[in-house]
């Protein structure tokens, strides 16, 4: 009888030890400031997530290279998000609680970003998340929020000046049920109609998130016969909206404004199934601007990834990181809080353009891109031509109507 | 767009839908019937069917599609067949909870498999030229590539059919499903019957994964949606009934085209709803005959 | 010494480990274990069913999100106490499990698993789908974690880490203690006669369909508090703790640890848990890992782990059984 004691006392004794045994497997390196990163390596968001991981890695070498951060070496590390809220919010607290990270980037899913947002209240921990729903600076806004990529507000309402400058009167829209998806329809519709209140938008279609079939979706927006399609739908689903819309003859009926369809992997992914004569958005494009910094960016990604073109998730990601490190600079400290007190009005020039982070809602302050999707004999994937730079002042809600100044 | 060409679009949009589903829900069903398992790794061979068809294009083959068509499948029902007699055979005389966590683990397995195969990036596949474009309905148009796969379901349904009524095989299967004991005491071996049915299920279900690649996404996971459609095809129209998974799948997919117009973030509760009033009511299913 | 006794101390000794896991000041095994904790009674909830009545649940992931978001919605709606919300989560669960039970129960085997799956899946859809009260695929987040107030007397704040775990482990392991002397009980003796020979059970004229659905409910009732102390906990939840690949992983805990001892499950929640976290730390591919684990179980390993190491035990000291 005793050796069952000793049987019992054995497996609880194995389980404990093995398991603090593991945690000791992890080295902490003392001298490292740590970024944590939640990245849609897997799920719908993959196809730009691999993306994210270049354009950090290449910042973190950039800083490393020359000389690291108030001396100590960054890093970054990596971990994929599932491009859902749930594996996003339970990686996020291992992030800060095991493996101590000064700061989270990401997620890029918008109801991934919320939750992952009130986590980083909760633990104190500046979060830079890339999605680009409303919430983010605004009702969900804290101290340790900070927006570096665009938000649905600025991209979409330049969508709506694009829209009323070409005249289109008659909308239809589609994009994905959720927080992200609905943001970007929403900004859209309410700024066109503030601008022209002619304008209606009489079938609207809210296809679930992750939907693998759009053509009764289709079906129904050719039935309602609009001028004009806004599609805020992203990442594999826009993907395969895109090619189910070509197959049912989509493009030749109406005009299509896609947000975040000029993002460049977007549209080298599409190759023929790209809607040509078409209106697209992107957050950033390689060959626009074409300043020093842009080329020099573009040059150095280049170099590094095989001939790959940053996009724009890559973009920002390295704007992100950078925008940190001057953070951290200027506190003088990686303790997070003198972090966070140092992030407002931090400026960056970042290869697509001078972003400024906004101390009343914590976003950062950039131009949009749309343009016209285009083929070009000079690279193998279509790009956007007639590019409209549309600047934060126009596009971005004024200050008193953004965030209830992030506490 | 005339209501006449709306609804015969929608209709079709309904019945390529079905298709799919019928394919991978007959697999499923035959499975139940006569292996009476519950295989959560059957969505795994639609992904399998996905992620094989990109290869196959990538390699810019002449006729690359239909060769996949046709060499696919076969691959399939030899790897499948492969894993039951490794895996599932040894489970058979074990209760059913340890075939379904197998089959559970399985489908774990192949979820990163892919991933580590085929790596993370974005896979994109095209529709093969012939079939791709229009074609005109009235006053509006629909892509001839739906219509394929429309064409397609009756076709390896009628194969089927002949399979399982006219060839001695298919005698075989539909006489496990009756009764596994009796066959095996008139001296069939039916280890290999029940091979043969698991690689036969698994081919059509990779068969519905490559036919749908060139439009919808190739991600792991993709077989965990499907698994829980052609569950819900497989119980409405019932176990083991292969003409009740056919009514079954045209049921759910006409209702996943006009749902969304009808009621539209209800049409899926709707289709549940659906199923538990099938499983209250008649556990068998519409048109099953018996109950486990 | 009796086996009982021994089971005792051996409780107890786990339950003294774990109470003195907090002074290792590790927030993040802290963290974990609380986890570990609240989801072991999820497992175990789970056994009631697969263990001691043979009822294969394939649905039972339900519980966990019923549960939850109850005591999500209770306390962020009505009135932020987190007894009210635990206690909703209970009562919410058992009604779902007595109403859904009537229909399930009088089925079994492979039936009774379909159904489960098909009733679980139901209410994730419509927890999907019903963005007005859930969030739908955005979660539901913000959940509180008011303090506990004591005899109206006292106030004992759940905000740290520390108490939240101890919390969680003292009302987890009163419901153990609650639950094995229902199980040692002759209730729990007509459910294990119920999964060795249910006819014979029911010619001794006792009504197994109302045994069956007695486990139903109760498996529920302890599945449902499992939910409602884990929303406050985590702080977020989404449909996705009712996706049917969650109730395979309970199954998969329950195996692991040996669906034939009463702690077995508990143990197999451990086990995966920290399985997973382990693995986490050197790759992101913990599905083909855990998923091979898993088959190797099935295969060779049926009892589990804590059967595995018994029948090992018993080899090496020639114990006869």
């Amino acid at each position: 009888m005793i050796k069952k004691i000793l049987l019992k006392l054995f497996l609880v004794k194995f389980i404990f030890l093995s398991s603090l045994l593991f945690s000791f497997g992890v080295a902490y390196a003392e001298n490292t400031v740590k970024i944590g990163v939640l990245n849609p390596l897997t799920g719908l968001y993959a196809i730009v997530g691999k993306r994210a991981s270049q354009g950090i890695n290449m910042a973190v070498d950039e800083i490393n290279q020359s000389g690291g951060i108030l001396g100590m070496k960054l890093e970054a590390l990596i971990r994929d998000s599932e491009t859902n809220p749930d594996s996003s919010v339970r990686t996020g607290k291992r992030l800060i609680l095991q493996d101590k990270v000064v700061a989270l980037f990401g997620p890029l899913h918008g109801g991934a970003a919320i939750a992952v947002n009130n986590l980083a209240k909760q633990l104190k921990t500046p979060q830079f998340p890339w999605a680009a729903t409303e919430e983010i600076n605004t009702t969900m806004c804290s101290r340790y929020t900070w927006r570096v990529g665009s938000s649905a507000q600025q991209t979409s309402r330049a969508g709506a000046l694009i829209a009323y400058r070409e005249g289109y009167k008659n909308w239809s829209s589609i994009s994905s049920d959720f927080s992200y998806g609905r943001s970007v329809v929403n900004q859209f519709k309410d700024y066109l109609t503030e601008l022209d209140n002619s304008s209606n938008f009489k079938y609207q279609a809210w296809p679930k998130l992750g939907e693998d079939d759009y053509s009764a979706y289709i079906t129904n927006i050719a039935k309602e016969k609009p001028e004009a399609l806004y599609v805020g739908l992203f990442g594999a689903d826009l993907i395969k909206f895109t090619k189910q819309a070509k197959a049912f003859g989509l493009f030749d009926k109406l005009k299509i404004f896609t947000d975040f369809g000029g993002n460049h992997i977007i549209l080298k992914v599409l190759g023929d199934n790209n809607p040509f004569g078409h209106w697209a958005s992107s957050r950033y494009l390689h060959y626009y601007p074409e300043t020093e910094a842009n080329k020099n960016f573009v040059k150095n990604f280049r170099a590094r990834y095989d001939g790959v073109y940053p996009d724009m998730v890559a973009g920002e990601a390295y704007s992100t990181t950078m925008i940190l490190a001057k953070a951290i600079q200027k506190a003088g400290s990686a303790d997070k809080e003198k972090i966070v007190d140092a992030l407002g009005e931090t400026v960056f020039n970042a290869p697509e353009g001078w972003i400024i982070m906004r101390p009343s809602d914590h976003q950062g302050w950039q131009s949009s891109f749309w343009g016209v999707i285009s083929k070009d004999s000079s690279y193998d994937f279509p790009i956007l031509k007639n590019i409209q730079v549309i600047s934060p002042v126009q596009g971005s809600h004024a200050d008193e109507k953004s965030g209830q100044g992030c506490k | 767009m005339t209501d006449a060409s709306y609804l015969l679009s929608q209709f079709l949009n309904g019945l390529t839908i079905g298709m799919i589903l019928l394919l991978i829900a007959s697999g499923l069903t035959m499975l139940l019937g006569v292996l009476t398992i519950l295989n959560f790794a059957h969505g795994a061979f639609y992904m399998l069917g996905a992620y094989l068809l990109y290869s196959i294009f990538v390699s810019k083959m002449f006729s690359w599609f239909w060769i996949a068509l046709i060499i696919i499948p076969i691959f399939i029902a030899f790897i499948s067949g492969f894993l039951e007699i490794f895996l599932l055979r040894p489970l058979y005389k074990r209760e059913r909870l340890y075939t379904l966590l197998l089959t559970f683990g399985l489908a774990m397995v192949f979820d990163d498999l892919v991933l580590i195969i085929w790596g993370r990036d974005f896979l994109s596949v095209e529709v093969p030229k012939i079939l791709s474009g229009t074609i005109s309905l009235g006053d509006t148009s629909y892509p001839i590539y739906f219509l394929f796969i429309i064409v397609l379901g009756p076709v390896v349904s009628l194969i089927l059919w002949y399979l399982l009524y006219k060839t001695k095989f298919g005698k075989l299967i539909r006489a496990a499903s009756n009764d596994v004991e009796m066959l095996e005491a008139l001296g069939i071996n039916v280890k290999w019957v029940f091979t043969g049915v698991f690689a036969l299920g698994a081919s059509l279900s990779c068969l519905g994964g490559l036919l749908v690649a060139p439009f919808r996404s190739i991600v792991p996971g993709m077989g965990l949606e499907i698994f829980i459609e052609s569950f819900i095809v497989v119980v409405i129209g019932g176990l083991g009934s292969f003409g009740g998974a056919i009514i079954g799948a045209l049921l759910i997919g006409q209702l996943e085209a006009f749902g969304i117009l009808i009621i539209p973030n209800f049409s899926m509760i709707f289709m549940y709803l659906i199923l538990l009033l099938v499983l209250i009511f008649k556990p068998s299913g519409l048109f099953g005959e018996k109950t486990i | 010494m009796k086996i009982k006794n021994i089971n005792k101390i051996f409780y107890t000794f786990i339950f003294i480990l774990l109470f003195l896991l907090p002074i290792s000041g590790n927030f993040y095994y802290i963290n974990l274990f609380t986890e570990i904790i609240i989801i072991s009674l999820l497992v175990m909830s789970l056994n009631i069913l697969i263990g001691y009545t043979g009822m294969i649940s394939l649905g039972h992931a339900v519980f966990l999100g019923l549960g939850a978001y109850t005591s999500a919605l209770v306390m962020k709606d009505i009135y932020p106490s987190i007894m009210l919300g635990i206690f909703s989560a209970a009562i919410i669960s058992s009604l779902y499990a007595f109403t859904v039970g009537i229909f399930c129960v009088r089925v079994s085997g492979l039936y009774f698993a379909m159904i489960t799956l098909a009733f679980s899946q139901a209410i994730y859809t419509i927890t999907y789908y019903w963005t007005s009260l859930t969030g739908g695929d955005d979660g539901m987040i913000g959940i509180p974690r008011p303090d506990l107030n004591i005899l109206g007397i006292y106030n004992f704040s759940l905000e740290s880490l520390e108490n939240y775990y101890y919390f969680s482990l003292i009302v987890v392991s009163s419901l153990f203690y609650v639950m094995k002397k229902i199980l040692d009980s002759p209730f729990g003796t007509v459910l294990q006669a119920i999964r060795e020979n249910p006819e014979r059970v029911q010619f001794l004229g006792i009504s197994v369909f109302r045994y069956k659905l007695g486990a139903f409910v109760l498996s529920g009732f302890f599945a449902g508090i499992a939910g409602g102390l884990f929303a406050p906990f985590q702080g977020f939840i989404s449909p996705e703790l009712i996706y049917w690949t969650r109730s395979g992983e309970i199954i998969l805990m329950t195996i692991l640890g040996g669906m034939n001892s009463f702690i077995g499950p508990g143990i197999g929640a451990g086990i995966l848990i920290l399985l997973k976290d382990n693995i986490l730390n050197y790759t992101e591919y913990w599905r083909i890992f855990l998923g091979s684990i898993l088959i190797f179980f099935v295969l060779f390993m049926p009892g589990g782990f804590v059967g595995f190491l018994s029948e090992k035990f018993n080899e090496i000291f020639k114990i006869k059984k």
